[in-house]
């Protein structure tokens, strides 16, 4: 039986923030392997199997998904709708992990349906321990939903 | 309510109907069961003959069924043909008894109803009445049937006709009154019987009465001064004088005065009695004229009103012309009062509005006015002028609706005055827009501002740590001292953002006015604080109960700075006191504070406690952003209170607080401070 390895996917566009998170994962020993989305629209392709990833199954459900709110093209909460909307999709865990400390955006993050939401901390030690514990937790205290077939 | 006059006349002129066919009906009796004294009441009196009788009732009848004037219903009509037919019954009979007079011949009428025995008192053919009661039931017949011809003022006919045979009357009463045979009997032929002759009076009086409203006989039923006396004076002047002469001659006959006496006591009752009579009546109408002048002044008295008006008051018809204009209405319209009177009022109206008066006068002629309509109107000169107007009809004292009042006010000033008013309030609602447009983009820019900004912060703090780690090796000391200021820079300067966006967020959110708790936010704060830093022993004196007005969310970002201040700057004590309390009566001059006993503040630099950004220490003594105070003067000047600090260096520090929020009615005394 083939163990597939649950991805992490990062949907992030600042590259800096991107290179600091993956850092974070690394240092904390999370070795899943993490699939970069820099905006809204690459990561749709890869949660349905669409565009640049056409092929992939989209019942190949990530272990999480860190969504970062605001996304060129097509941004955050958006993707997270979709997420939600569709049947395949719908039970990815899914953490909002932002900036942004504005209350309307944490109310909508809810609203849509997220898991959790996490402010992203200046300090950066703060912030890879935030990592860590996301990364503990949703990989390994939790239980992942089932993948389809 | 008084019945009003007409009608009590007519009633008398029903009740002698009534009486004429009682009378009838009396004699008919007797004649029919022979009871003489029926007949001729007193033995040496001529009788009344059954024809008398039978036209007495013929005449009574048809006075007691010609009340209406013109009938409306069908029994009405056959009321008025039936009486008709006995007035003619009536005529016809005396017509054909004058004729037997004059031609001498016996037509055969007088014995038909009953018989007479030749050799009656008096009686020269017998059952034939007497000549001179023919000929007044001839003119009574007339009179009956002409009752409703002729002009309603000027010469009536029947009242003519009544006055014949009143005369007839009254001659036959005076010549028995007065003992002269030939008043009442003429030549060798039966003379009028007594009860004949009252009784043709009376249904002569029936007769002149019946249509009092009609000819001469109108003056008796006057309301004014001429109704009066003649109503007052008529009877007594005609029944005066007989009275007098009568009660003189008794008196002379019967001894009790003397005969030459009788004259100048007749004369000397007359005078006292005519001069009653007069004193009385000029009493009376002194009065009414008395009144009439008290409502003439009252009637100039409101006419003054109307003329001394701003408003254009004027009155005018059912179909719209005008009967009476003001001096408001001249200063208005531009039209004088000679011109205006008499002509229409679409006059005064724009074409575009000739639907309305029409309207409005059908509302006034159904007795319901207008209030306050709001119209256009036409000038002399042809200028246009906005009005308000009130419609109300003028009422007759019959209650019936004659004419409409209409109170036109100019509302020129006021039309403008509203313009200016919808003018403003499209400008208010303008800036309104723009200030919500303003708030929109002030809400835009801090959202990106708490995003955007924090990025690259975490980027210098994540890139600077990461160097330090990475290249532990290879960095010197002071390679690793300045990246770890950078990093420190990069934290300090997340946490000013931070602190400017809660500002920015105390200045532009609503607020909420609820009854806090201050006490339980007090010891919530303190919870954290304890809970941040469990490894320091701080007292709290937190004083129960206090609570005061305010957003709540507001309020606990007061006391977290205030207390997390006295925390900070008792961070050196060994043994730090914080206390939270107030003083004074709520309402009064009562106050909040929070009081340490920390690093305290030199009061030379008070005024700068509150600036943003302003420092009395350097981030090496003590951390903080500077801008915590001004966040709680902001919120503070927010509810309407004020925020002041006493202090000593290094005799801890005491920050004073009043809220001037009420709850009452949900007001607040929320004001602005720059």
């Amino acid at each position: 039986m083939i163990v597939r390895e649950r991805v992490i996917l990062l949907v992030e566009d600042n590259p800096d923030d991107q290179v600091l998170t993956q850092r974070a994962l690394a240092r904390n020993n999370i070795l899943n392997p993490v699939v970069l989305a820099k905006d809204g629209v690459e990561a749709l392709d890869y949660l349905f199997g669409t565009g640049a990833y056409a092929g992939r199954d989209p019942s190949a459900l990530p272990a999480v998904v860190l969504l970062d709110l605001k996304l060129p093209k097509v941004d955050g909460l958006e993707v997270l709708q979709r997420i939600r909307s569709d049947e395949r999709t719908r039970p990815t865990p899914v953490v909002i992990l932002t900036s942004s400390k504005e209350e309307q955006d944490l109310v909508n993050g809810y609203k849509l349906g997220c898991n959790s939401y996490v402010h992203k901390p200046v300090d950066f030690t703060q912030f890879s321990e935030a990592v860590r514990t996301l990364g503990l937790y949703w990989l390994i205290l939790n239980e992942p939903p089932p993948m389809g077939r | 309510m008084k019945t009003p006059l007409p009608a009590r006349f007519k009633a008398f002129s029903r009740v002698t109907g009534a009486i004429g066919m009682t009378a009838a009906l009396l004699v008919l009796a007797g004649w029919l069961l022979d009871i003489a004294v029926l007949k001729s009441i007193l033995p040496d009196w001529v009788s009344m003959k059954p024809n008398t009788a039978l036209c007495f009732l013929l005449a009574g009848l048809a006075l007691w069924l010609l009340q209406e004037e013109t009938p409306a219903t069908r029994a009405g009509t056959a009321r008025r043909r039936l009486a008709q037919v006995c007035a003619l019954a009536v005529l016809l009979i005396a017509a054909l008894t004058l004729a037997e007079y004059l031609s001498g011949r016996d037509l055969h009428l007088d014995q038909l109803l009953f018989q007479e025995p030749p050799g009656t008192v008096e009686t020269a053919v017998p059952g034939r009445m007497a000549p001179n009661t023919a000929f007044a039931f001839f003119f009574l017949g007339c009179a009956l049937l002409l009752l409703d011809r002729g002009p309603r003022r000027g010469f009536q006919p029947a009242q003519l006709c009544g006055l014949m045979v009143a005369m007839v009357g009254i001659l036959g009463l005076l010549g028995y009154g007065y003992g002269i045979k030939r008043l009442y009997g003429l030549a060798a032929y039966t003379p009028i019987a007594p009860p004949t002759a009252l009784v043709l009076l009376l249904l002569a009086a029936g007769v002149l009465f019946a249509r009092p409203d009609r000819g001469p006989v109108e003056v008796f039923t006057s309301e004014s001064a001429g109704g009066v006396m003649a109503r007052r004076l008529a009877l007594p002047v005609l029944v005066l004088p007989v009275a007098v002469d009568l009660l003189a001659r008794a008196a002379e006959g019967g001894g009790i005065i003397g005969e030459s006496v009788g004259g100048l006591f007749h004369a000397v009752l007359i005078m006292v009695v005519l001069g009653a009579l007069v004193l009385t009546t000029a009493a009376w109408l002194e009065r009414t004229d008395l009144q009439r002048r008290q409502a003439e002044e009252k009637t100039a008295h409101l006419a003054a009103i109307v003329e001394g008006s701003d408003d254009a008051i004027l009155s005018k018809t059912l179909e719209g012309v005008i009967t009476s204009w003001n001096a408001g209405a001249e200063k208005q319209y531009g039209y004088t009062a000679a011109e205006a009177v008499g002509r229409p009022i679409s006059l005064l109206i724009p074409p575009d509005r000739t639907q309305e008066m029409a309207l409005i006068l059908e509302k006034v002629a159904r007795g319901e006015g207008v209030e306050h309509v709001e119209t256009t109107r036409l000038r002399k000169n042809g200028e246009l002028v906005p009005v308000s107007l009130t419609v109300s009809p003028i009422r007759g004292p019959d209650g019936t609706v004659r004419e409409a009042s209409t109170i036109a006010r100019d509302i020129t000033e006021r039309k403008r005055a509203e313009m200016e008013i919808l003018d403003l309030n499209a400008q208010l609602s303008q800036r309104a827009l723009a200030l919500e447009a303003a708030n929109k983009e002030l809400e835009a820019f801090s959202y990106s501002v708490s995003h955007d900004l924090r990025a690259p912060l975490r980027s210098l703090d994540g890139f600077s740590l990461a160097l330090l780690e990475d290249y532990a090796g290879t960095l010197d000391a002071a390679a690793g001292s300045h990246l770890q200021r950078i990093r420190a820079a990069a934290q300090r300067m997340g946490l000013i953002i931070d602190d400017l966006l809660k500002l920015s967020r105390v200045t532009r959110a609503d607020l909420r006015v609820e009854q806090v708790d201050l006490s339980a936010l007090a010891r919530a704060t303190a919870d954290d604080l304890r809970q941040r830093d469990p490894g320091r022993g701080v007292e709290f004196v937190i004083a129960d109960g206090l609570s005061a007005a305010g957003d709540p969310r507001l309020l606990r970002m007061v006391l977290d700075n205030l207390l997390g201040n006295a925390w900070k700057f008792t961070s050196r004590c060994k043994h730090a006191r914080i206390e939270f309390g107030a003083r004074g009566e709520d309402g009064g001059s009562g106050f909040f504070f929070v009081k340490d006993n920390g690093a305290g503040f030199d009061m030379a630099h008070a005024g700068k406690l509150f600036g943003a950004f302003q420092r009395l220490h350097g981030p090496e003594e003590y951390e903080g952003t500077g801008i915590g105070l001004a966040t709680v003067q902001r919120i503070i000047h927010r509810h309407g209170g004020r925020v002041w600090a006493e202090g000593e260096v290094g005799g801890g520090a005491t920050l004073f607080f009043t809220l001037g929020t009420r709850l009452d009615n949900g007001e607040t005394t929320d004001k602005e401070r720059p």
